[in-house]
Protein backbone atom coordinates (compact mmCIF):
# COMPACT_ATOMS: atom_id res chain seq x y z
CA UNK A 1 0.00 0.00 0.00
CA UNK A 2 1.34 3.37 -0.96
CA UNK A 3 1.64 5.98 1.66
CA UNK A 4 0.07 9.31 0.96
CA UNK A 5 2.44 12.24 1.10
CA UNK A 6 2.03 15.91 0.39
CA UNK A 7 4.98 15.91 -1.92
CA UNK A 8 3.46 13.30 -4.10
CA UNK A 9 0.03 14.93 -4.14
CA UNK A 10 -1.09 15.96 -7.57
CA UNK A 11 -2.19 19.58 -7.48
CA UNK A 12 -3.51 19.36 -10.98
CA UNK A 13 -6.83 17.98 -9.75
CA UNK A 14 -7.35 21.01 -7.47
CA UNK A 15 -6.48 23.34 -10.30
CA UNK A 16 -8.98 21.61 -12.50
CA UNK A 17 -11.70 21.83 -9.84
CA UNK A 18 -11.01 25.48 -9.15
CA UNK A 19 -10.99 26.13 -12.90
CA UNK A 20 -14.45 24.61 -13.36
CA UNK A 21 -15.81 26.57 -10.38
CA UNK A 22 -14.44 29.78 -11.86
CA UNK A 23 -16.07 29.23 -15.24
CA UNK A 24 -19.40 28.47 -13.53
CA UNK A 25 -19.18 31.70 -11.55
CA UNK A 26 -18.36 33.63 -14.71
CA UNK A 27 -21.35 32.13 -16.45
CA UNK A 28 -23.68 33.02 -13.64
CA UNK A 29 -22.44 36.62 -13.50
CA UNK A 30 -22.72 36.94 -17.24
CA UNK A 31 -26.27 35.61 -17.09
CA UNK A 32 -27.25 38.03 -14.37
CA UNK A 33 -25.71 41.19 -15.80
CA UNK A 34 -26.35 42.57 -19.25
CA UNK A 35 -23.03 43.06 -20.95
CA UNK A 36 -24.58 44.84 -23.91
CA UNK A 37 -26.76 47.35 -22.23
CA UNK A 38 -27.32 49.75 -19.40
CA UNK A 39 -30.04 49.69 -16.89
CA UNK A 40 -32.00 52.91 -16.88
CA UNK A 41 -35.02 53.22 -14.60
CA UNK A 42 -35.81 49.58 -14.86
CA UNK A 43 -35.65 49.48 -18.69
CA UNK A 44 -32.82 47.75 -20.40
CA UNK A 45 -31.66 49.54 -23.50
CA UNK A 46 -29.58 47.52 -25.89
CA UNK A 47 -26.46 49.25 -27.01
CA UNK A 48 -26.19 47.22 -30.20
CA UNK A 49 -29.45 48.40 -31.70
CA UNK A 50 -27.61 50.37 -34.30
CA UNK A 51 -24.92 47.78 -34.86
CA UNK A 52 -23.66 48.27 -38.31
CA UNK A 53 -24.02 45.37 -40.71
CA UNK A 54 -20.67 46.25 -42.24
CA UNK A 55 -17.67 44.56 -40.67
CA UNK A 56 -15.30 46.68 -38.75
CA UNK A 57 -12.37 47.42 -41.00
CA UNK A 58 -10.32 49.48 -38.61
CA UNK A 59 -9.11 47.27 -35.84
CA UNK A 60 -7.43 50.09 -34.06
CA UNK A 61 -10.49 52.22 -34.02
CA UNK A 62 -12.45 49.76 -31.89
CA UNK A 63 -9.89 49.87 -29.19
CA UNK A 64 -9.04 53.56 -29.39
CA UNK A 65 -10.74 56.70 -28.21
CA UNK A 66 -12.83 56.97 -31.36
CA UNK A 67 -14.23 53.52 -30.78
CA UNK A 68 -15.16 54.30 -27.20
CA UNK A 69 -16.81 57.53 -28.29
CA UNK A 70 -18.76 55.66 -30.95
CA UNK A 71 -19.91 53.12 -28.34
CA UNK A 72 -21.06 55.88 -26.04
CA UNK A 73 -22.87 57.63 -28.86
CA UNK A 74 -24.67 54.39 -29.69
CA UNK A 75 -25.66 53.96 -26.08
CA UNK A 76 -26.88 57.50 -25.87
CA UNK A 77 -28.90 57.21 -29.09
CA UNK A 78 -30.33 53.92 -27.93
CA UNK A 79 -31.43 55.52 -24.69
CA UNK A 80 -33.16 58.31 -26.57
CA UNK A 81 -34.88 55.89 -28.92
CA UNK A 82 -35.99 53.75 -26.00
CA UNK A 83 -37.24 56.85 -24.21
CA UNK A 84 -39.18 57.92 -27.28
CA UNK A 85 -40.70 54.46 -27.52
CA UNK A 86 -41.79 54.45 -23.91
CA UNK A 87 -43.11 58.01 -24.29
CA UNK A 88 -45.07 56.94 -27.36
CA UNK A 89 -46.51 54.01 -25.45
CA UNK A 90 -47.59 56.18 -22.55
CA UNK A 91 -48.98 58.77 -24.96
CA UNK A 92 -50.90 56.07 -26.81
CA UNK A 93 -52.35 54.72 -23.59
CA UNK A 94 -53.40 58.25 -22.59
CA UNK A 95 -54.91 58.88 -25.98
CA UNK A 96 -56.79 55.60 -25.69
CA UNK A 97 -58.17 56.71 -22.33
CA UNK A 98 -59.24 60.05 -23.81
CA UNK A 99 -60.77 58.35 -26.83
CA UNK A 100 -62.72 55.91 -24.65
CA UNK A 101 -63.92 58.81 -22.50
CA UNK A 102 -65.00 60.70 -25.62
CA UNK A 103 -66.83 57.64 -26.90
CA UNK A 104 -68.59 57.30 -23.56
CA UNK A 105 -69.63 60.98 -23.65
CA UNK A 106 -70.81 60.61 -27.22
CA UNK A 107 -72.84 57.51 -26.31
CA UNK A 108 -74.40 59.34 -23.36
CA UNK A 109 -75.29 62.34 -25.50
CA UNK A 110 -76.76 60.09 -28.16
CA UNK A 111 -78.78 58.24 -25.53
CA UNK A 112 -80.01 61.54 -24.03
CA UNK A 113 -80.95 62.77 -27.46
CA UNK A 114 -82.90 59.56 -28.11
CA UNK A 115 -84.69 59.97 -24.77
CA UNK A 116 -85.45 63.61 -25.55
CA UNK A 117 -86.78 62.63 -28.98
CA UNK A 118 -89.04 60.01 -27.47
CA UNK A 119 -90.26 62.32 -24.67
CA UNK A 120 -93.46 64.12 -25.48
CA UNK A 121 -93.18 67.71 -24.25
CA UNK A 122 -96.40 69.63 -23.93
CA UNK A 123 -96.75 73.20 -22.79
CA UNK A 124 -99.98 73.73 -20.93
CA UNK A 125 -100.81 77.38 -21.55
CA UNK A 126 -104.16 77.13 -19.84
CA UNK A 127 -102.61 75.68 -16.71
CA UNK A 128 -99.95 78.38 -16.72
CA UNK A 129 -102.58 81.06 -17.19
CA UNK A 130 -104.65 79.68 -14.31
CA UNK A 131 -101.57 79.44 -12.12
CA UNK A 132 -100.55 83.03 -12.83
CA UNK A 133 -104.08 84.32 -12.41
CA UNK A 134 -104.38 82.47 -9.09
CA UNK A 135 -101.10 83.98 -7.91
CA UNK A 136 -101.85 87.46 -9.16
CA UNK A 137 -105.57 87.78 -8.84
CA UNK A 138 -106.03 91.44 -9.65
CA UNK A 139 -109.81 91.10 -9.66
CA UNK A 140 -109.57 90.86 -5.85
CA UNK A 141 -107.33 93.86 -5.43
CA UNK A 142 -108.75 96.63 -3.22
CA UNK A 143 -108.61 99.23 -5.99
CA UNK A 144 -110.59 97.01 -8.35
CA UNK A 145 -113.08 96.00 -5.68
CA UNK A 146 -113.76 99.65 -4.82
CA UNK A 147 -115.04 100.21 -8.36
CA UNK A 148 -117.66 97.48 -8.02
CA UNK A 149 -121.13 98.23 -6.62
CA UNK A 150 -121.76 97.54 -2.93
CA UNK A 151 -124.40 94.92 -3.73
CA UNK A 152 -121.87 92.91 -5.71
CA UNK A 153 -119.30 93.26 -2.91
CA UNK A 154 -121.93 92.07 -0.45
CA UNK A 155 -122.50 88.94 -2.53
CA UNK A 156 -118.79 88.36 -2.87
CA UNK A 157 -118.25 88.72 0.88
CA UNK A 158 -121.08 86.31 1.63
CA UNK A 159 -119.67 83.80 -0.85
CA UNK A 160 -116.19 84.04 0.63
CA UNK A 161 -117.46 83.66 4.19
CA UNK A 162 -119.58 80.66 3.28
CA UNK A 163 -116.69 79.00 1.36
CA UNK B 1 -104.71 84.39 -3.31
CA UNK B 2 -106.18 82.63 -0.31
CA UNK B 3 -109.65 83.03 1.17
CA UNK B 4 -108.63 85.25 4.12
CA UNK B 5 -106.82 87.66 1.83
CA UNK B 6 -109.87 87.98 -0.41
CA UNK B 7 -112.16 88.61 2.58
CA UNK B 8 -109.72 91.21 3.91
CA UNK B 9 -109.63 92.97 0.54
CA UNK B 10 -113.44 93.02 0.20
CA UNK B 11 -113.88 94.47 3.71
CA UNK B 12 -111.18 97.05 3.03
CA UNK B 13 -112.83 97.98 -0.28
CA UNK B 14 -116.18 98.37 1.47
CA UNK B 15 -114.50 100.57 4.09
CA UNK B 16 -113.10 102.82 1.35
CA UNK B 17 -116.24 102.73 -0.79
CA UNK B 18 -117.99 106.06 -1.43
CA UNK B 19 -121.44 104.50 -1.29
CA UNK B 20 -122.68 104.74 2.32
CA UNK B 21 -124.58 101.51 1.81
CA UNK B 22 -121.24 99.89 2.45
CA UNK B 23 -121.70 100.69 6.17
CA UNK B 24 -124.89 98.65 6.18
CA UNK B 25 -123.10 95.70 4.53
CA UNK B 26 -120.22 95.88 6.98
CA UNK B 27 -122.58 96.08 9.94
CA UNK B 28 -124.88 93.30 8.80
CA UNK B 29 -122.28 90.84 7.56
CA UNK B 30 -118.92 91.84 9.05
CA UNK B 31 -119.77 92.74 12.65
CA UNK B 32 -122.20 89.81 12.98
CA UNK B 33 -119.66 87.24 11.78
CA UNK B 34 -118.78 84.40 14.10
CA UNK B 35 -115.11 84.70 13.14
CA UNK B 36 -113.07 87.02 15.39
CA UNK B 37 -110.73 88.05 12.59
CA UNK B 38 -113.63 89.12 10.36
CA UNK B 39 -115.19 91.20 13.16
CA UNK B 40 -111.79 92.75 13.90
CA UNK B 41 -111.21 93.67 10.26
CA UNK B 42 -114.75 95.05 9.95
CA UNK B 43 -114.41 97.25 13.05
CA UNK B 44 -111.10 98.63 11.75
CA UNK B 45 -112.65 99.34 8.33
CA UNK B 46 -115.63 101.14 9.91
CA UNK B 47 -113.39 103.27 12.14
CA UNK B 48 -111.09 104.18 9.21
CA UNK B 49 -114.18 105.34 7.33
CA UNK B 50 -114.39 107.97 10.09
CA UNK B 51 -117.97 109.03 9.46
CA UNK B 52 -120.76 109.32 12.12
CA UNK B 53 -122.72 106.34 10.74
CA UNK B 54 -119.78 103.95 10.77
CA UNK B 55 -118.47 105.21 14.16
CA UNK B 56 -121.86 104.76 15.78
CA UNK B 57 -121.79 101.08 14.85
CA UNK B 58 -118.46 100.42 16.59
CA UNK B 59 -118.98 102.79 19.58
CA UNK B 60 -122.69 102.79 20.45
CA UNK B 61 -123.82 99.28 19.46
CA UNK B 62 -123.82 96.48 21.97
CA UNK B 63 -121.46 93.58 21.19
CA UNK B 64 -119.75 95.40 18.32
CA UNK B 65 -116.49 97.32 17.97
CA UNK B 66 -115.28 98.56 21.35
CA UNK B 67 -118.16 96.67 23.03
CA UNK B 68 -117.28 93.32 21.45
CA UNK B 69 -117.17 90.33 23.78
CA UNK B 70 -113.80 89.38 22.37
CA UNK B 71 -111.10 91.38 24.16
CA UNK B 72 -108.91 91.16 21.05
CA UNK B 73 -111.58 92.70 18.81
CA UNK B 74 -112.45 95.43 21.38
CA UNK B 75 -108.81 96.35 21.99
CA UNK B 76 -108.10 96.39 18.25
CA UNK B 77 -111.05 98.79 17.74
CA UNK B 78 -109.86 101.08 20.58
CA UNK B 79 -106.34 101.06 19.14
CA UNK B 80 -107.72 102.01 15.73
CA UNK B 81 -109.66 104.90 17.27
CA UNK B 82 -106.49 106.10 19.02
CA UNK B 83 -104.56 106.01 15.74
CA UNK B 84 -107.04 108.20 13.84
CA UNK B 85 -105.60 111.45 12.56
CA UNK B 86 -108.85 113.30 12.95
CA UNK B 87 -110.52 112.25 16.20
CA UNK B 88 -113.18 114.95 16.28
CA UNK B 89 -115.91 112.72 14.80
CA UNK B 90 -115.04 109.90 17.18
CA UNK B 91 -115.13 112.20 20.24
CA UNK B 92 -118.49 113.55 19.14
CA UNK B 93 -119.96 110.04 18.81
CA UNK B 94 -118.44 109.05 22.16
CA UNK B 95 -120.11 112.05 23.84
CA UNK B 96 -123.46 111.16 22.29
CA UNK B 97 -123.07 107.55 23.40
CA UNK B 98 -122.22 108.63 26.98
CA UNK B 99 -125.39 110.66 27.07
CA UNK B 100 -127.90 108.63 25.07
CA UNK B 101 -126.88 104.95 25.41
CA UNK B 102 -129.47 102.75 27.04
CA UNK B 103 -127.05 100.44 28.77
CA UNK B 104 -124.68 101.68 31.44
CA UNK B 105 -122.02 99.25 30.32
CA UNK B 106 -121.87 100.92 26.89
CA UNK B 107 -121.73 104.37 28.52
CA UNK B 108 -118.85 103.27 30.74
CA UNK B 109 -116.91 101.85 27.81
CA UNK B 110 -117.42 105.06 25.81
CA UNK B 111 -116.24 107.12 28.79
CA UNK B 112 -113.11 105.02 29.21
CA UNK B 113 -112.25 105.27 25.52
CA UNK B 114 -112.81 109.01 25.52
CA UNK B 115 -110.47 109.33 28.51
CA UNK B 116 -107.85 107.30 26.65
CA UNK B 117 -108.19 109.48 23.56
CA UNK B 118 -107.95 112.65 25.62
CA UNK B 119 -104.78 111.44 27.37
CA UNK B 120 -103.26 110.28 24.09
CA UNK B 121 -103.88 113.69 22.48
CA UNK B 122 -102.17 115.58 25.35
Amino acid sequence: MDKLSIGKFNFGVIKQLSGTKKTEAQNTTSAQSNPFGINFKGNVYAADVFESSKPKNAAGASNGLIGKAAEKAKMFTSTIVGGINSFNNSLKSRFNTIISFGKQVKDNIAQSWENAKNTNIEFDFNGLKNYISSKFDYSYSVSNLQKKPVVQLEEMLLNELSA
Amino acid sequence: MNNNKRINNIIEALGKHEDMDSVRVLEEIGTNSSIDEVREMTAQALIRKNCPESLKVVIATEGKGINDLSARVAMSAINELLSLDDKSQALKVLDETMENAEKQEIKDTARSVKTLITYSVQ
